[in-house]
């Protein structure tokens, strides 16, 4: 491996790292988002339930 | 899930990354020179040495949103810590790689047990545990509690690997920004304190986002409590 | 007397219980009645100080059940769901520990006559680990009533007990704490009318009191706020109690012995090619093994076990500094790491012809196996409530414990290879350097994790 090898491997670790973790938390964010959306469609639903 | 104001700041938060981020690449390999002895290779210290950095930044704001969670009780220290935390792991990942990947072409091992080597990955394996403790920990009315207790003594670990290289003898080189008359020269230094404050934008875009998640994760929780408690009740 | 005015409590994101009102007085006693589920557990614990409540306040004799002078707690009286008694002590034994955590003087009337009360005499010098259930819960009451409290609380005091003991209640109740201001669930009907004069319903995270006008709370009483038993007088006497347990179990230490033997055996096999002459390494790695593996070994059952028998609470519901209580586990983690450690040396310098009674490297041991447990017995704190335990406990003391461990290294190999004593010391400087800072953060940390 050459001097250049070693640079390009060191910054894909630490662009893939970044990168990860980033994807990591964007997938979190989205499932949350979307458990949000329907626990409230749920609770509305129970509260039109409770109304009617 | 973030209301406008807060898509607008995170809208603008990537953005000011973006720019930054440019910047440190642009200075990072083509205005920093190459170094006499180690050619370009060199240039993995404007990863690294941020990377350690924001390490013991993100574990120092751990220490603080703990002891502030102890004395307050307001959730918010709590998920500033937890938020940190996680980064802290992340960035201490980085400068371990960085830093064995370095190593490897200067040293010619992947790894030394050298006091900054050891200890840095001790600090990482402390830290893992704190993270350890609040997924083991089921109860969230504990969890903060018991976490910000752990935080605040894994900050210990921080001057520890700071001063391993002065305290015993290590092949880590000594801190080479603050030595007066040493260090680096002029445009490495720029460039080097460029990625510094880019990687410092980076955490502080992260930790938001992180912080956010968190928020929201509770918000979660309190929403299914609700509907448990409507679901159970009689009508009125 | 006890006032509890707008309490509010929150269990996750949910209020179980909504602006709770109530006032009880002395020689006063009130059923609390309720479905499974509905907080009548969760208000009494509240009330105890063992929660605390999102809004409102809770006083007894005008002082609030939580405060920074411990003392108060020498007002309230609490029996769980679950009696605060130690297996391996005598009924008898239980009942003085909880006079001398109480800072009682002169207690051996008092206790007699619990133990008559509840009709332990006979069975007052027996293990409690030999006492049916209901024998349990007797003792129990007993252990509740033993400091007369103002305040008593008691969840469901009739479990486990037999319809003899089940009327026998009012009189016990009357005997030993005839002036105190008591608050009790129960799912009996008999319990209710041989005891309460008022009953309060849980429902719907409300509590009603059907025959009771409601009462202007007005200004409370000044009281001078008891004191709390000295620092020292409560982590001995938990200490003692402790050691007491362990000596009696006998469950930790002769497996910890048997495994260090196994280690000692095992390196001195490995290592047989250089162990003439690299003797004192092999010994250091062989102790400092056996001293990691005991400490930690040990660290899991520290709190663990407190917390799991519901002992725990009742330390915590006694009137003491609860340092007191760390100070007393530390303590005896130390002793316990020391005696294995004492042990490994022993067998390898019969192994590895090290010497033996050297005061250095006993020293080194004494030193480092009291850092250690001063690291080990705060996280062992922190994990009670958590899973996997036996990964955690390791995973958060080792690492943070590293300058105990190279100091601890250091200091052991340079005492065996009797090295000049000024190449000793600085290791001797950094493991009294790390006992004393690790000593004081878990003093001044361990109370966090009890609220």
């Amino acid at each position: 491996m050459t001097d250049m090898h070693f640079l390009f491997f060191g910054f894909g670790v630490v662009w893939l790292g970044i990168f990860s973790y980033l994807l990591y938390l964007s997938g979190r964010i989205r499932s949350v988002r979307d458990e949000l959306r329907s626990l409230h469609d749920q609770l509305d639903a129970v509260d039109t339930n409770s109304q009617s | 899930m973030q209301s406008r104001l807060q898509n607008v700041t995170t809208g603008l938060s990537f953005l000011l990354l973006l720019l930054v981020m440019g910047l440190a690449l642009f200075a990072m390999f083509l205005f920093a020179p190459a170094e006499r002895v180690q050619g370009d290779v060199y240039r993995l210290l404007f990863v690294h040495v941020p990377s350690a950095w924001l390490a013991f930044l993100a574990f120092g704001v751990v220490a603080f949103g703990s002891v502030l969670y102890l004395i307050r009780e307001s959730s918010r220290w709590d998920r500033l810590a937890v938020a940190s935390a996680e980064l802290g792991v992340l960035f201490t990942t980085l400068a371990l790689a960085t830093g064995s990947i370095w190593g490897r072409n200067v040293w010619g091992v992947w790894w030394q047990w050298d006091p900054r080597l050891t200890t840095t990955l001790v600090m990482w394996f402390i830290y893992a545990g704190y993270l350890a403790l609040r997924a083991y920990i089921d109860d969230s009315a504990i969890k903060p509690r018991m976490a910000a207790v752990a935080g605040i003594v894994g900050v210990l670990s921080v001057p520890l690997v700071w001063f391993s290289v002065e305290w015993w003898r290590s092949l880590h080189p000594t801190p080479s920004v603050t030595s007066p008359g040493g260090g680096l020269p002029g445009e490495m230094l720029l460039t080097l304190l460029i990625c510094v404050a880019a990687f410092t934008v980076l955490y502080g875009v992260l930790l938001r986002q992180r912080m956010l998640l968190e928020q929201a994760s509770s918000l979660t929780a309190a929403l299914i409590e609700r509907l448990h408690t409507r679901s159970e009740s009689p009508p009125q | 007397m006890l006032t509890a005015k707008d309490l509010t409590i929150r269990r996750g994101h949910r209020d179980i219980l909504q602006n709770v009102t109530f006032t009880v007085q002395p020689g006063e006693r009130i059923a609390i009645l309720g479905s499974n589920g509905s907080g009548k557990t969760t208000l009494l614990r509240t009330i105890a100080g063992l929660l605390r409540p999102r809004t409102g306040t809770i006083h007894i004799n005008g002082v609030p059940p939580v405060s920074s002078n411990h003392g108060v707690r020498r007002t309230v009286g609490f029996l769980g769901h679950h009696p605060h008694l130690y297996p391996y002590l005598t009924a008898r034994e239980n009942l003085q520990i909880q006079a001398r955590l109480f800072g009682m003087h002169d207690p051996d009337l008092r206790i007699e006559t619990t133990l008559t009360t509840v009709g332990m005499t006979v069975s007052a010098n027996r293990h409690v680990r030999e006492f049916s259930r209901g024998m349990q819960q007797r003792l129990g009451l007993g252990l509740a009533m033993l400091h007369s409290p103002s305040v008593l609380l008691l969840d469901e005091p009739d479990a486990g007990l037999d319809p003899e003991a089940i009327e026998d209640l009012p009189n016990i109740i009357a005997t030993l704490c005839p002036h105190s201001a008591v608050v009790f669930s129960t799912h009996n009907d008999r319990v209710v009318t041989a005891l309460a004069d008022q009953v309060g319903r849980v429902a719907q995270a409300k509590v009603h009191f059907p025959n009771r006008a409601a009462k202007e709370i007005g200004p409370l009483p000044a009281n001078k706020t008891p004191r709390q038993t000295g620092f020292f007088s409560a982590a001995t006497t938990l200490f003692v109690k402790d050691a007491r347990i362990e000596w009696r179990a006998r469950e930790q230490v002769p497996t910890l012995l048997i495994f260090t033997l196994l280690i000692a055996l095992v390196f001195d096999m490995a290592f047989i090619a250089v162990v003439k002459t690299e003797a004192a390494a092999v010994a250091t790695g062989v102790l400092w093994t056996s001293v990691l593996l005991a400490a930690t070994l040990g660290g899991t059952r520290l709190f663990g076990a407190e917390h799991e028998r519901g002992t725990l609470d009742g330390l915590l519901l006694a009137p003491i500094d609860p340092s007191s209580i760390y100070v007393a586990k530390f303590l005896v983690l130390s002793i316990e790491t020391f005696f294995v450690g004492a042990m490994q040396l022993a067998f390898v310098s019969l192994l590895l012809n090290v010497p033996l009674l050297q005061g250095s490297t006993i020293g080194a041991l004494a030193l480092s196996t009291t850092a250690i447990s001063a690291v080990i017995a705060l996280h062992s704190s922190l994990i009670i409530n958590a899973r996997a335990r036996e990964v955690l406990l390791p995973l958060l003391s080792i690492p943070i414990a590293l300058p105990v461990v190279l100091a601890g290294v250091g200091a052991t190999l340079s005492t065996l290879e009797i090295t000049p004593a000024a190449q000793q010391w600085p290791w001797f400087g950094l493991l009294t350097i790390t006992t004393a800072v690790f000593l004081s953060i878990g003093v001044v940390l361990y109370p966090y994790t009890t609220r």
